[in-house]
């Protein structure tokens, strides 16, 4: 197994490129930043009403911004990752050595993710800083969870990259691929969902109630989009935390893809489809 | 063990048919030449043991493994030095080489691989700023680590000045000494001539001629050229020359006549000049230029 030193060269590359510092920086000014947005200048309604800016409302805030900035900055660090050393030749180099195409997918992944982590975890460390003397009543635990579940989303979106830049031959493509389902999963994806519920029900949406077929095959559409998965897994652990576990009992009798928890399965078949489906291409096609 | 086995290979990309039925065995100890001019198919049947593409028709092993099942394990065992590769442009020289170390799980030290190619100096610089001389020898460094037992060299000579070919030759006959089997291609038969055992030669995808270099001549066959010094060229002298049998050129330059011609026709070559009224001060026979031979092979005329 020699993924390890395509992920070990990867690292080194991007840290020469500055692109770490850069990073970090703007992890930085994006998690001190939007923490002061949130509590100072737009607090979420229930702030406004009880007048107290707690983490978990904090949080609430921030994943809707996480879930638009992460997926850019991991499209922006990985879209290149094959698709760029297939166009400059390095790959070439690069398959040269006895590394297995699938060391080279999997290299890149761990690679670009170890990039994108670091930066995350210190532009964060900072920003808890920021948040701990904004919020009211700050609970650090809450906030290192929110920052995990944030880096595990960074990785879906560095899978749907890196297998993308497998997918293509060319960096351009790559890019456009990788950007178009980040539009895909932002803004399309319910309507998508709502367009299948109503094809599904006949082309119409009446009679859709809440507990039947057509309207449960719109819940699991709708969580299946990792974005959803992303902010509907944050606030249930977050909520979870904080309420000691009164949700997840009224929860339970929900079907298993309602529970909150489900986020989680979803974010982590994100992570490996996508790599498969670019692999499954990349090993069978010529340099 | 012949180190490399090509059976019936044949690959095509859209219409163009680049390999048409590719049988070829090389030695295992052997330095190969696999010569053939831009477009012939050598890059082509590199990138088939390599498993950079895979054929469409026909079996590929190399080291005594199939070269698409087993590629790992044959690239474990082989040094690469790719055409119309790249570096990574922000790596050190030292990490390039270290990074080919710890892909091939080899113990090596980078900076006697680094020293053997000529870029001790260069250890610390990144690769970014090398001319396309240097990136050839630090591809070569990395193609050096773990003491393979065969070398690849696609085209190694590009890029190269005089010295740095010189070099290259080197270390490939160093290498070769100590039992590695050497292939490498060319569009330039002078480079292979010094170094290879034996050549092949391509020419539109299939394998026209696989020999020595001796044994290439005498197959092309009035490979030699009778180089005559005359007090002065008779008229009609190369006319009558061509007219002998066995005489398929002649040419004048000044006083000096130059007939390609089978051996055993030479000395009636220079009777006939005689009786046209030369006086011959001098004649001796060249081989036939590599070129030549080169071009008869291939089809590729001047």
């Amino acid at each position: 197994m020699s993924w390890q030193a395509v992920a070990e060269k990867d690292f080194r590359d991007a840290i020469r490129s500055r692109l770490l510092i850069v990073l970090t920086l703007l992890f930085t000014l994006f998690s001190a930043g939007a923490a002061y947005l949130v509590t100072e200048i737009d607090p979420p309604q229930q702030a406004a009403l009880t007048g107290e800016v707690t983490t978990v409302l904090l949080i609430s805030g921030l994943v809707s911004a996480t879930a638009v900035f992460i997926p850019i900055v991991s499209i922006a660090v990985a879209y290149r990752s094959l698709a760029g050393e297939r166009d400059s030749g390095s790959l070439k180099l690069l398959l040269s050595l006895p590394n297995s195409r699938l060391d080279v997918v999997l290299g890149k992944f761990v690679g670009r993710s170890g990039v994108v982590a670091v930066a995350l975890f210190v532009g964060f460390a900072v920003g808890i800083v920021v948040t701990a003397s904004l919020a009211d009543a700050f609970s650090p635990l809450e906030y290192v969870v929110f920052v995990g579940i944030s880096m595990l989303f960074a990785f879906v979106f560095i899978a749907i990259t890196v297998g993308v830049s497998a997918f293509t031959s060319s960096t351009s493509r790559a890019a456009y691929g990788a950007f178009g389902l980040f539009v895909v999963f932002q803004f399309l994806w319910s309507s998508l969902a709502q367009g299948v519920a109503y094809a599904v029900n006949g082309f119409s949406f009446e009679g859709i109630e809440e507990g039947d077929a057509v309207f449960e095959l719109f819940q699991l559409l709708t969580i299946l989009d990792p974005t959803a998965a992303y902010q509907q897994g944050t606030l249930w652990v977050v909520r979870s935390l904080d309420e000691s576990g009164e949700l997840a009992a009224n929860n339970s009798e929900l079907a298993f893809y309602l529970q909150d928890w489900f986020g989680f399965i979803v974010m982590a078949l994100w992570i490996v489809i996508p790599l498969a489906v670019g692999y499954a291409r990349f090993e069978s096609s010529d340099l | 063990m012949a180190a490399i086995e090509l059976d019936g290979v044949e690959k095509s990309f859209g219409d163009v048919r680049a390999l048409r039925g590719v049988d070829l065995e090389v030695e295992d100890g052997e330095i190969f030449g696999f010569l053939g001019p831009n477009g012939a198919g050598k890059s082509t049947t590199i990138n088939v043991l390599l498993d950079f593409i895979r054929p469409d028709a026909g079996s590929v092993r190399v080291l005594g493994r199939d070269a698409r099942d087993d590629s790992v394990a044959v690239r474990e065992r082989t040094g690469v030095l790719p055409e119309g590769f790249d570096v990574y442009d922000r790596l050190t020289a030292r990490e390039h080489v270290q990074f080919a170390i710890d892909s091939k799980g080899a113990d090596d030290d980078p900076y006697p691989l680094l020293e053997q190619v000529g870029l001790e100096d260069a250890a610390g610089r990144k690769a970014g700023g090398f001319s396309t001389g240097m990136r050839q020898r630090l591809a070569l460094a990395m193609a050096l680590v773990g003491d393979p037992e065969l070398l690849v060299l696609d085209e190694p000579s590009s890029g190269l000045d005089p010295n740095g070919a010189r070099e290259l030759r080197e270390i490939v006959e160093s290498e070769a000494a100590d039992g590695t089997t050497v292939f490498f291609s060319s569009h330039i038969l002078g480079q292979v001539e010094a170094v290879c055992d034996r050549v092949g030669i391509i020419r539109g995808g299939e394998l026209v001629a696989v020999d020595t270099i001796e044994g290439l001549r005498e197959n092309v066959g009035g490979g030699s050229t009778l180089v005559v010094e005359v007090d002065s060229v008779p008229e009609e002298a190369t006319h009558r020359l061509k007219s002998l049998d066995g005489v398929s050129e002649a040419t004048a330059d000044g006083t000096t006549l130059r007939i390609t011609c089978e051996d055993d026709v030479k000395m009636d070559a220079v009777s006939e000049l005689e009786t046209l009224g030369a006086d011959v001060s001098d004649f001796s026979t060249e081989e036939a230029p590599l070129e030549d031979l080169f071009a008869a092979y291939t089809g590729v005329d001047e």
